[in-house]
This record gives structure tokens, C-alpha cells and sequence, in this order.
């Protein structure tokens, strides 16, 4: 039976109707459409009956064989299968209830009415649909999702030739598909309407359309790998959820899927409750997938190769470099090296050793900055050993004796004796160890046990390339040795981070680099000193800064590679 | 009042609020834990690398003692059994490597109780392994590069103390296009690093990693208790600085 | 049993190491012997974490791993070391020779690597970090620092440009002291986290 939609509320109309009969909205212009049968729409409740239901029960045969309802029988064996046929057989039957009452009609209802069992599933299915019917009939609560039904079926439908709803065209569609669609509409208001295109004018886009078309075989689900769809790219909110290689835009099509659902179902029942860390597990594997995607689309190997000619290049310029300031211009002038206060008070500190005095020496670096710790250690070595001063050595590196060994013969061109107190392997507890046993003045060795000086030390000089050697050796020893004088020796990478200790007077005066070294030696010696090596310093110094200005210039914009996403 | 005093004063608060927050966080609430990007990206790279059947390195210092940062080799320690999860461990694609043999000892030692909690570690075939590439710095470097080479190290973290080298490590992960990870305490590697590496953890931001690793809450006290120790220390340097500007100090 | 006698252990020692800076005279004794211990016991760890090394490579060797021709070098030039040194002890000549002659020039050499890494990469600050407010600080406190610090040029000390350059040396140092104060704070945490057993590294969580 036809009726008029309103467009506004979406609430049925008898077909002579001039005004909505729910909302007083205007019905002209509204296009007559078959009225639906809710209830009886879905496949779930009343779809095409099996094979069992399409056997009818032994009352109804023997009705049939008695005539007169044949017609019916008919009926339900040919159109069951359409609900829409159905929903014409009940039109039909709810206009027979009020009109005539045919005697075998007559005669099941009163044999129903002795036998509550007599009539057969199928029937009792039928009575029970035209209930909820007449009950919802008022309400039409199912209004939009039984013209969204409807709009599936239409292209393509397999019932389109017998049923009136199958064939509406474009141009015949309910309007609550075009631009006054009150649903569309109300969605805008509610700001749920996605930006762009309306997706119901985007022919073939529509999610559902698709759906329709995957079933009838008109269409095959894209593989996953395929290229981002240029519906995607446009933000199409509808379009088919598998038609990315990219996992993520899968993932956020997924969740899109439910937004045609959310004015019909309810969507806070499909909330499920994670907690935090079953979300972060979320966000990892998501990252990962992500990663996983963008990091096959790399071009590795070019990068590679490019990285490494960057490199080589690089490393050419460095060693040519060095090699020629090492071989040709290796007299660098450092007469702007001026002594420091540190290395004034460390001259200080030299001058007034008196001959016979006793010196602890701690090697504390590795072997790497030998000749760094040679050139900045040179001239104090030579200043103490002229005062015929007793060395004592303590080494926290296991080479560390035969380094003290090869410093001194550097130094002084000979081989002096010295005390070995023996390798301590961790440098904390050595420091919190020899404080202990300078005060028992004994040491305890496998071999002997070596007395120390029973007035401590004269002072205790530490040789070091890395300033936590420094903090440890000199806070653990100016607290349990307040009265010994430290003194350090240190790499130019020591140096900086050292130099608080001595602003702060926990240390009696310091050296750090070849600068400072230079600029010592040519105060000890009275003229100006120029140390091996200076000039390639400097110039490893000044390439150091022409790349960080080089880099400045190049793009801001790293590759997956440079922050270190590249893992997989 | 001497500054060692403050010292002790500070110890000791620490302890009261480490004590007394484990015992609140027991009972309560959670404490907001920071966010910090480098941990995401670990994380993930490590997920990917085990989904792949890649192999994981994970350096947990050159040496286990310092005094420029201390704890940093028990904290590399605490980090391993929880970097060590169910998946790391059934797989056993992972190494576990230090510069320090008492590093590398205690790391075992680690890893074996691990299993042990679950199952004997004998009977597994592939467990995680904790080697010592080299005992000297230097040499560990060496070794470890190495490693990374042939056993086609696709992610790698490094923790506690390391120096110049990891720059190494970073670049032959870079090599290898694999995830370099650095939450290293030693001020030489985070500025040797920093050029080149976006996620870095720098300072204190180092102690956060346990919990990522976790996904427990235990170390929240630790966090709370740190950044109320912060805002005491910066007050006491500033009322230091006041003090000294008027002459009382 | 086993975690309580443990417990005690750790506490008991932590905690008398801590005393021992207060009440140094009374606990000297005793602390130089747990230092002995610690310094013994550590270096036996050392002498096992050799083992693993050695183990490792012969692993390598025995199941022929990739880079196994390093594993038996390195195998070969261990015991050669160590026999070496056992036999002509470390004060031999020959011995002294073999050692710093291969280690001095292999370290340096590493270094010499190091140097050219860290002059590839600075080359990426901006270009991985971006401008920043830490970049920028990073790139200017680099780049003054190795001006200055090259020897190219000199300030008196008491003058003007000394105090000048002094101070702007110091900015590094300075930014650098808070990140250690803040791992510092850090580190305290770690430690009395094991001390009161909220933490047990060895895995008995």
C-alpha cells in the first residue's frame, strides 16, 4: 500500500495526505512509496522460510484439501521468500479482517480457538508479526533503518521486477537521500556529519552499496597491499574499509564503519572498557604496524650507499688533514696560551716540593689517550723526579703499571723505580680503600705488604680521561683524606666538567689538554713551547666546527633512518 | 650547619618519602606517569624486531661502578628483568652484553633466575645470553661492534654508564637500519649522540625506563619521591644564591 | 630464608658503609675489610666475565659462526698473552712491548674512528633535532667551546675577554651540572630503592 514519508520526521502518511500526521510538515512534492513491514524486513526474523516451515502442518493440508485456501497456500508457498510478498499478503489480510471473513478462514479460527496447538509455526509466526506490526505501527521506530533496507535492495536487487520499492530510480528515492534529508540533517546540527562530499551523491561509494555489490559478486574485496584509494586520499568517509595497503588507514576505516550505525544502534552498548594498559598495548602494536608499513617503502639501499660516501669523503678530508699538519705545519705558534689559574697554582704547588718529598699517581685512563696524558703530564713528571721525589703508583686499568712505566721513560728518557701499590679494579672503592690504608699505613698484597708513608702523601696526583673518574677520586679523597693535596691531570674532554673541584678548592691546582700543557711547559721552561700535534688539534677543532655549520644549511626534515626508526 | 649535613638531611628524606609513597601508592591511586617519545619508539622497535625474529641487543654498561653516576650500574641492572618479558625470553633473541665483568656476571645471574622463576633454564634450548665482548672499554667496543655485525642486531639499548663509543653503536645500527636506543647516563654519550639521535633520554629521564619496560607501577614512588626531591634541591640552591648575594653564606 | 639472610646482608652493609663517613675512627677497621672483600670479590667476577668472553668465542668457533676467524684470533692472541705473561712476567720488556704496542695504537685508532663518527654526525644536528631551543643551545656551546678551547685564541685571565670567555665557558658546565644533579637525585633513588629492598635487581620480584 502506498504511503508518503515526511521527509522531516521520517513518519508515514496515508497517501491522500496533505500534512504529516506526526509533525504538521508539508507532503507536497513527496513521492508515494510502497509502505514497509517492519518487523519482517530482516533475514533474522521473518526471512525466507526453510525448508521445514515451507512444509505445512497437517491441519493446514487437510484445510487445503477441503478448498478455499488454496489461494493462500499459494500464496505463502511462492512469496514467502519475498518479504515484501509478505507484506502484501498481510495488506491483504488485514483488509480481509475488516471486510468478509471467508468460512475456511472462519473454520481455522474456531478450531484454533479449541486447539491452541492446531495451527501450524508458520502461522503462529505470521499472527505474532502482525501484532508487533499493529503495535509499532504508531511508533515508527524503525522508520530510518527500514528505508535504509530499502536503499540497499535497490540497485540490482533480485526481486526488482515484482516489487514496487525495487523499483525506485535515482530520481524516486525517498528524500531523506537528498540534501533535505532530515536525518542528514540533524547529523550536520550535531556536528557528525564528516567534511566533504556528501557520500550518498558519490556514486559507488557508498559502504553499504558495497557491501551489496561484494555479495551479488559484482565487486571482489581488494587485496591488502594495494595503493590507498583515491576515496581515501579525499577523506570519503564511506568508502570500501579494505582498499588500503597501509594498515592504519585500514584501522581508521574500521572505526569509520560504525558511523552509519550510530543513529540506529546503540553504541555506548559496543564500548568496551580497557584499561591503560591494555590501550598502550593498543597504541604499541599500532605504531609498530605503521612502522612496519612505512619502513618497507624505504629505499635502503641508495641511503646506504649515500651514507657511506659521506662518510668516506669526511674521513678523507680528516686523515689528509691531520696527516699534513702532523708532517708539514706542525709548528703551531700558542703564544695566546696563557696560564690559567689552575695551572698557575699547580706550578705553585710543583715549585714548593721539597727534595725527598713522596707522590701517589693514580692511572686512571685508558691507553687510547696515552700520548694526550703523556704531553700534558711531561713537565710536572720532569719537575718531580729532578727533586728525586719517591713515586708510589696505584692503577685503576689493568695496563695501567706498564703505561705509568712508559710514561716516566718518555719523560725522562730513563727507567725509573717507583712503588706499584698494585691494579684496584673499580675505582670507587680503590679511592675509599687506599684512604683507609693510608691511615693503617699498610697495604696488604699477595706478595708483601707495602708500607705507606706514615705522613701520607705530599700530594696525590690523578691522571685521568673522563671527568666521573674525577669526581670520584676526589670527593672520596677529600673527605677521608682532607689534609693530602689533590692535584689533577686530565684530557681535555676531563677538563671542563673537573673544573668546579678547583673553583671549589677540593683540588690544589690542575692541568687539562695540550693547550693548557703548552701553555705549563712554556712557563716551566721560560720559553714558549710548541707540543706535538697542535696544529692537527686545531685543525680537528676547526673541521668540527665547519661541519656543524654545514650542517646547518642542509634540510630540516630527517629520514626514518636518522631518528633511529629504521628497525625494521 | 655543613653541607655534608644537608647531605644526610636530604638522604634521609628521601628515604622517608620513598617508604612512606610505596606504602600510599600500595593502597591508592596512580601516580601520572610522563610520557616520553624515545620509550614509545624502544618499545616498538623492540615489538618489531621480536615479530620479525630479529635479534635484540641490549648493553648494559662498560663498567658497574661510577661516581659521576651513580647507580647507574645497578640501575642498567634493575632495567634487565624487566626488559627480560615473557616473549624476549621464550624466544631467547636476545644478547645481553657489558664492558665490566661484574657486569656480565650479575646480568647471568639475572637472566638465570629469570628462567628459573618459570622453568629450568637448562632444559631451554636458545635462552637469553649475557656475554663480555671484551673486559677493557676500548676492547668491549671492538667486540661489541662486532656483534652487532654478524649477528644482524636489528634493535639495540643501551643503559648505564658508555662513552664516546656509543656513537659506534649508533651508526652501525644505522648501518644495519636498525633502532638504536640510548638511555645512557653518561653525559659524554648523550652529547656525542644527540647530532644524530632525536629520542634520546637525557639526565633523570633515564630512571623512568623500568616502569615502560613493566607496565607495573612500582617504580612511581621512586618518581614521586625524585621530582619532590627536585623542587627541595633547586629551593635550596636558590636560598643558597639569596643567602650569598646578602652576605650571609 | 634465602631472601631474608640476604636482605640482612645488604641492608647491614649499605648501612654501615654510610656510617663509616660519620663515624670513621670507630668503623675504620671494619670498612677497609668489606672494601677488601668488595675489591676481591669484584675481581673474581672479573676473572669469570673473562670466562664467558673465552666461552663465547669458542662457542663461536665450535659451531661456526659467522666472524668465527676474529673468535679464533682473538682466542689464539689470549692464551698467547697470557702465557707470555705468566712466563715472562709483566715487568719483561718483551712483554711490555707486546702489550702497549698493539693496545696504545688499537685505542687510538678506535678513537680516530670515534672522532670521524662524531664529524659525520654533526653535520645531522639540525637536520634530526631541528630548531630547538636545545639545538640551538647544543650547536652554540659547541661551537664556542671548540673555539676557544683550539688554542687559536688566548685571553689573559684577569682581563676583561678572560672574564668574558671564562664566563661563557662555564655555560656548558653550568647546564651540565644540573643534568648530573638531576641524575644524582636519580642515582640516590636507585640506591636506597635496593637498600630498603623496594628493588631487587637479581629477580626475586
Amino acid at each position: 500500500m502506498p504511503v508518503l514519508i515526511c521527509p522531516v520526521c521520517g513518519a508515514e502518511n496515508p497517501i491522500s495526505g496533505e500534512k504529516c500526521l506526526k509533525c504538521d510538515a508539508t507532503l507536497d512534492g513527496v513521492t508515494p512509496l510502497d509502505a514497509p513491514v517492519e518487523g519482517l524486513s530482516g533475514d533474522e526474523s521473518l526471512g525466507s522460510p526453510t525448508k521445514d516451515e515451507q512444509d505445512l502442518p497437517g491441519l493446514l493440508q487437510s484445510l487445503k484439501d477441503e478448498g478455499d485456501i488454496g489461494e493462500v497456500e499459494e500464496s505463502l508457498q511462492n512469496g514467502l521468500a519475498s518479504n515484501d510478498d509478505l507484506s502484501d499478503i498481510f495488506a491483504e489480510k488485514e483488509a480481509s479482517d475488516e471486510e468478509v471473513v471467508p468460512d475456511w478462514l472462519e473454520r481455522i479460527r474456531q478450531r484454533a480457538k479449541e486447539e491452541p496447538d492446531a495451527i501450524g509455526d508458520v502461522t503462529q509466526k505470521i499472527s505474532a508479526a502482525l501484532e508487533t506490526i499493529a503495535d509499532d505501527k504508531d511508533e515508527n521506530k524503525h522508520d530510518d533503518f527500514q528505508s535504509w533496507i530499502e536503499n540497499i535492495r535497490k540497485p540490482g536487487s533480485a526481486h526488482s521486477e515484482d516489487q514496487p520499492a525495487n523499483e525506485l530510480k535515482k530520481e524516486n528515492l525517498p528524500s531523506r537521500l537528498s540534501d533535505e534529508d532530515w536525518l542528514m540533517r540533524i547529523r550536520k546540527a550535531e556536528g557528525k556529519l564528516p567534511e566533504g562530499p556528501d557520500p550518498t551523491e558519490q556514486k559507488g561509494n557508498s559502504l553499504l552499496q558495497w557491501l551489496i555489490a561484494l555479495e551479488e559478486g559484482r565487486e571482489t574485496p581488494s587485496k591488502l597491499g594495494d595503493e590507498t584509494s583515491a576515496a581515501d586520499e579525499e577523506g570519503d568517509e564511506f568508502s570500501s574499509p579494505i582498499t588500503s595497503g597501509d594498515y592504519q588507514v585500514v584501522n581508521e576505516q574500521t572505526q569509520k564503519i560504525a558511523t552509519p550505525f550510530k543513529d540506529v544502534l546503540d553504541i555506548d552498548r559496543l564500548m568496551v572498557d580497557i584499561s591503560d594498559e591494555e590501550q598502550e598495548q593498543v597504541n604499541l602494536f599500532e605504531t609498530v604496524v605503521t612502522q612496519e608499513n612505512q619502513a618497507g617503502q624505504q629505499h635502503r639501499p641508495l641511503r646506504k650507499i649515500k651514507h657511506w660516501i659521506w662518510r668516506l669523503v669526511i674521513s678523507l678530508i680528516l686523515i689528509s688533514g691531520l696527516t699534513a699538519s702532523l708532517l708539514v705545519w706542525d709548528n703551531a705558534d700558542i703564544s695566546g696560551a696563557f696560564l690559567s689559574p689552575q695551572n698557575a697554582a699547580f706550578l705553585s704547588w710543583s715549585e714548593a716540593r721539597q727534595p725527598g718529598g713522596s707522590l701517589l699517581f693514580i692511572v686512571d685512563f685508558q691507553p687510547g689517550y696515552f700520548s694526550e696524558i703523556m704531553q700534558i703530564s711531561k713537565p710536572i713528571l720532569g719537575m718531580m723526579l729532578e727533586k728525586d721525589m719517591e713515586i708510589s703508583l696505584l692503577s685503576t686499568t689493568p695496563s695501567g703499571e706498564l703505561l705509568f712505566e712508559n710514561l716516566l721513560a718518555e719523560s725522562t728518557g730513563e727507567e725509573l723505580a717507583f712503588t706499584d701499590l698494585g691494579y684496584l679494579p673499580m675505582s670507587s672503592l680503590a679511592a675509599y680503600g687506599i684512604a683507609n690504608h693510608v691511615e693503617n699505613e699498610l697495604l696488604q698484597t699477595p706478595e708483601s705488604p707495602i708500607v705507606l708513608p706514615a705522613e701520607g702523601y705530599d700530594g696525590i696526583l690523578l691522571l685521568s680521561d673522563q671527568a666521573e673518574d674525577v669526581q670520584i677520586w676526589v670527593e672520596q679523597l677529600t673527605a677521608l683524606m682532607p689534609e693530602t693535596q689533590v692535584l689533577l691531570l686530565l684530557t681535555s674532554q676531563a677538563g671542563p666538567l673537573s673544573l668546579p673541584y678547583w673553583e671549589s678548592g677540593q683540588v690544589d691546582g690542575m692541568i687539562s689538554g695540550v693547550v693548557e700543557a703548552a701553555a705549563f711547559e712554556s712557563a716551566v721552561s721560560g720559553q714558549t713551547v710548541s707540543p706535538v700535534g697542535m696544529r692537527a688539534y686545531q685543525l680537528g677543532s676547526g673541521l668540527m666546527v665547519l661541519m656543524l655549520l654545514l650542517g646547518l644549511t642542509l634540510k630540516n626534515r630527517p629520514d626514518k633512518d636518522d631518528i633511529g626508526e629504521g628497525a625494521q | 650547619m655543613t653541607w655534608s649535613f644537608i647531605g644526610w638531611i636530604l638522604i634521609g628524606l628521601s628515604a622517608v618519602l620513598l617508604i612512606g609513597f610505596s606504602f600510599f601508592f600500595k593502597n591508592r591511586g596512580r601516580y601520572t606517569v610522563r610520557e616520553v617519545p624515545g620509550i614509545q619508539q624502544l618499545l616498538s622497535a623492540r615489538a618489531a624486531a621480536l615479530e620479525k625474529g630479529n635479534k635484540l641487543h641490549l648493553g648494559i654498561g662498560q663498567r658497574m661502578w661510577s661516581g659521576l653516576y651513580p647507580g647507574s650500574g645497578l640501575y642498567s641492572l634493575s632495567i634487565l628483568p624487566k626488559y627480560l618479558d615473557g616473549e624476549i625470553r621464550n624466544s631467547g633473541a636476545m644478547r645481553v652484553s657489558s664492558g665490566d665483568g661484574v657486569l656480565t656476571v650479575l646480568a647471568r645471574q639475572i637472566i638465570q633466575n629469570q628462567y628459573g622463576d618459570r622453568y629450568s633454564f637448562l632444559l631451554d634450548q636458545n635462552p637469553v645470553k649475557s656475554d663480555l665482548p671484551a673486559p677493557t672499554p676500548a676492547s668491549s667496543t671492538a667486540g661489541l661492534l662486532n656483534l652487532l655485525s654478524f649477528e644482524k642486531v636489528s634493535s639495540l639499548t643501551l643503559v648505564g654508564n658508555y662513552g664516546l663509543e656509543s656513537v659506534l653503536f649508533s651508526e652501525a645500527l644505522h648501518t644495519n637500519a636498525g633502532a638504536f636506543f640510548s638511555a645512557v647516563g653518561n653525559l659524554t654519550s648523550q652529547a656525542a649522540l644527540y647530532p644524530s639521535k632525536k629520542d634520546l633520554l637525557i639526565g633523570e629521564n633515564i630512571f623512568l625506563l623500568p616502569v615502560a619496560f613493566s607496565g607495573k607501577d612500582s617504580a612511581q614512588p621512586a618518581w614521586t619521591t625524585e621530582d619532590i626531591l627536585r623542587i627541595v634541591v633547586i629551593f635550596i640552591m636558590v636560598a643558597a644564591v639569596v643567602l650569598k648575594l646578602v652576605g650571609l653564606l | 630464608m634465602k631472601k631474608i639472610l640476604s636482605a640482612i646482608i645488604i641492608i647491614a652493609t649499605g648501612l654501615l658503609t654510610l656510617a663509616g663517613y660519620l663515624f670513621r675512627e670507630a668503623l675504620s677497621p671494619v670498612l677497609a675489610l668489606f672494601t677488601d672483600w668488595a675489591i676481591l670479590l669484584i675481581g673474581i667476577a672479573g676473572i669469570l666475565g673473562i670466562g664467558y668472553l673465552l666461552r663465547m668465542h669458542i662457542l663461536r668457533v665450535a659451531k661456526k659462526q659467522k666472524g668465527n676467524f676474529y673468535s679464533i684470533f682473538l682466542i689464539i692472541v689470549f692464551l698467547l698473552t697470557v702465557i707470555s705473561g705468566i712466563t715472562l712476567s709483566p715487568q719483561s720488556e718483551y712483554f711490555k712491548d707486546m702489550i702497549l704496542n698493539v693496545q696504545i695504537p688499537v685505542e687510538a685508532s678506535l678513537l680516530g674512528v670515534v672522532a670521524i663518527t662524531l664529524l659525520y654526525t654533526s653535520l645531522r644536528v639540525v637536520r634530526i633535532q631541528g630548531w630547538t631551543p636545545l639545538s640551538i643551545g647544543f650547536l652554540s656551546s659547541a661551537l664556542i667551546m671548540l673555539i676557544l678551547n683550539s688554542g687559536l685564541i688566548g685571553f689573559k685571565p684577569d682581563s676583561l675577554a678572560g672574564r668574558i670567555a671564562g664566563f661563557i665557558q662555564r655555560m656548558p658546565v653550568v647546564g651540565a651540572r644540573g643534568i648530573l644533579i638531576g641524575m644524582a637525585l636519580g642515582g640516590l633513588i636507585v640506591g636506597l630503592r635496593v637498600l630498603l629492598l623496594l628493588d631487587r635487581p637479581l629477580g626475586e620480584d
